[in-house]
């Protein structure tokens, strides 16, 4: 069986393959031959080269949350309707919501409707659980639309702002 | 959690109190009876006296422990207890008030000559004030709120020119955050570890202390690393701060269990700083290497009962380290990370203990502080003693929310943290260093694609009992819609 799968952002096919305990995968143009078993809720282990790994699944938004040694993944099965949805949703150039991860409050608002940002610019301070913390742009672009004013309080999943990576790249 | 275990091991039934964000949290699920007091606000529930004493006479219950955190330190819920004829389990409402103020508290302590670091005493009424005060202790100084406490209400000023704005913005900080706008000054002690003396001490006048905590490694003024014993107190100086802290005891006619914290300096000079009126987070580092279980001492004491021992009969063997795991993002300014834990494995093996307030499944609230376990390693040694962390760390996996674990492993591994030459501005200047954040390696990439496609094409089936993949896919597959749809 065919796969496309994105890891952390790079998208790479994926062939599977089952024989008598075995499983032989070609990814991209990497070939491996591995064991696998489901050992617990949300736990596999494989034997992959002699080599013993744990690996950690959770559901996680469209996707799952994948770890293993150390390292934690988003990964993302796409099938014939999210690839197109996913090429849909570049090719009108990647304007990004940024929601409030908690409940709080808006205590700055750093940048403002129109404003330029780069990843990992901060777009307003946001006081929750006593701390204040600043909610960052994904991506760089502009301020497309602020969603919130300076003292305003937010849900969780509340919209902040819309990010337009459109004129950026 | 940790009081009730006390009680079951003593024999003594156990009421929870909960709020609506707790129904069903650990520990209430352990306790023998459960009151709901209220929704999720802490101010309407946790923090709320009448409810809590109403809750403790509708189930006929002897006495209260107030745990470490909402009304630990609060007399007037102390003074309720007395009043409503149960026995708070810890010093008196006057020990509690008399200890709660940094001005009263000193004063107290400076009588039995109790070392102190330079500064006021009393609230600094005006600019001119400050700045003649400033001048004799010498910058730097710190500016301090006579009602702050946990590292809020507190700010240093390095030079003249800073102090009339840093005057004001603590005053108004301390107006805004605890409704009283005294501050204090002291002199800042450059390079201090933290380090504090367990005490105990009877309704009969005996008081004894448990060898001190080392709890230097601090972030944003809290700790997240404690230890015991410190990498830089012999028994000489232990025994010389031991006496101090008694002294603090004597001073404020204190009873039950208590920390007195101290700041020691790189000459070894020890100052008081405050004293804690309640049971610690980090008790657990004392309990492992001196035997005492510090929570069935508290309890026998409000009971009335005589201390078994003296401070010279305390035995320090090995040491002891305490992480303190929290749901919050690292990677993102440690952000807190509430949510749902969809999969939890935590350690065990010789020397851990794990004092954990979660399950698989909880949804850690968001309107408390997201701790979700304190996690203790011992050893012979502080080599083996880290070592042994760094082990029970690579065991203890959370998944569904993010932790604070990975950022323990880096620091534990840090060479200054692994030969104790620490202070408390250790975690800033650590966290100011530039780290090169391994990432995944293409094979570790590629087999968490794989891996993304098993469970997937599991989950996508149906029925179960149908495929050649192991019987465990489905169960597995079971579990994970069930939580999906939580």
């Amino acid at each position: 069986m065919k796969f496309t799968v994105m890891v952390a952002g790079e998208t790479v096919d994926v062939e599977l393959e089952r024989t008598a305990g075995e499983i032989r995968a070609k990814v991209g143009d990497r070939s491996y031959v591995l064991e696998a078993r489901a050992v617990e809720p949300g736990v596999f282990w494989l034997n992959w080269n002699q080599r013993s790994i744990e690996v950690f699944v959770t559901p996680n938004g469209d996707g799952y949350s994948v770890s293993l040694g150390g390292h934690r993944m988003p990964v993302e099965i796409l099938d014939a309707r999210k690839k197109l949805k996913r090429t849909k949703h570049s090719g009108h150039a990647g304007a990004v919501e940024v929601r409030a991860p908690l409940p709080g409050k808006i205590v700055r608002v750093m940048a403002g409707d129109g404003a330029e940002v780069e990843p990992n610019q901060g777009i307003v301070v946001m006081e929750a659980m006593k701390m204040q913390n600043e909610i960052k742009s994904p991506i760089r672009g502009r301020i497309q639309k602020l969603a919130v004013v300076e003292g305003a309080t937010v849900g969780s999943g509340d919209l902040i702002a819309i990010v337009d990576g459109s004129g950026a790249e | 959690m940790r009081v009730i275990r006390a009680c079951a091991e003593m024999g003594i039934a156990t009421v929870a109190v909960y709020s609506e964000a707790d129904r069903g949290a650990l520990h209430v699920r352990m306790a023998d009876e459960a009151i709901h007091i209220g929704p999720a606000p802490s101010k309407e529930s946790y923090l709320a006296i009448d409810k809590i004493i109403r809750a403790a006479k509708e189930t006929n219950a002897d006495a209260v422990h107030p745990g470490y955190g909402f009304l630990a330190e609060n007399a007037a819920f102390a003074l309720a207890c007395a009043d409503n004829r149960l026995t708070f389990v810890g010093p008196t409402p006057k020990a509690i008030a008399l200890m709660g103020s940094k001005v009263e508290s000193r004063r107290a302590v400076a009588r039995f000559g109790v070392p102190m670091v330079p500064g006021t005493m009393d609230p600094v009424e005006s600019q001119e004030e400050a700045r003649k005060i400033a001048a004799s202790v010498g910058f730097p100084i710190m500016l301090k709120a006579s009602a702050g406490g946990g590292g809020k209400g507190m700010r240093s000023v390095r030079s003249e020119a800073e102090l009339a704005e840093a005057f004001r913005t603590t005053r108004a900080e301390a107006m805004a955050a605890f409704g009283d706008d005294a501050v204090y000054i002291e002199k800042l002690v450059e390079g201090p570890r933290h380090v504090e003396i367990q005490v105990l001490a009877d309704h009969h006048g005996n008081a004894i202390f448990l060898g001190e905590r080392e709890c230097s490694i601090q972030r944003r003024h809290q700790k997240v690393i404690e230890e015991c014993p410190s990498p830089v107190v012999d028994s000489e100086l232990r025994k010389r701060m031991g006496k101090a802290a008694l002294d603090v005891v004597r001073a404020a006619e204190y009873t039950n269990a208590g920390t007195v914290e101290f700041l020691l300096d790189r000459d070894r000079q020890f100052y008081f700083l405050e004293m804690n009126t309640r049971l610690q987070v980090e008790h657990a580092v004392t309990e492992m290497v001196t035997g005492i279980d510090i929570v069935k001492e508290q309890i026998r004491i409000a009971a009335g009962e005589k201390l078994s021992l003296t401070s010279d009969d305390v035995v320090m063997n090995g040491v002891a380290i305490e992480c303190r795991i929290y749901a919050e993002d690292p990677g993102n300014n440690f952000f807190p990370s509430p949510g749902t834990i969809r999969l939890l494995r935590t350690p065990s093996g010789p020397g851990v203990r794990d004092d954990s307030g979660v399950y698989e499944g909880w949804n850690v609230p968001i309107d408390y502080d997201p701790l979700i376990s304190k996690l203790v390693a011992w050893a012979p040694t502080r080599g083996e003693a880290i070592d042994r962390m760094q082990r029970a760390l690579r065991e203890y996996r959370v998944e569904g929310i993010q932790t604070n674990l990975e950022f323990f492993r880096e620091v534990l591994n840090d060479a200054d943290f692994r030969n104790g030459q620490f202070d408390t501005g250790f975690i800033n200047r650590w966290l100011g260093q530039v780290k090169t954040n391994a990432s995944p390696t293409q094979a570790e990439r590629d087999l968490a694609a794989i891996v993304a496609v098993l469970a997937d094409s599991v989950s996508q089936k149906p029925e179960p009992e149908s495929s050649g993949v192991s019987g465990g896919l489905w169960k597995l597959n079971g579990r994970r819609q069930g939580l999906r749809r939580r």
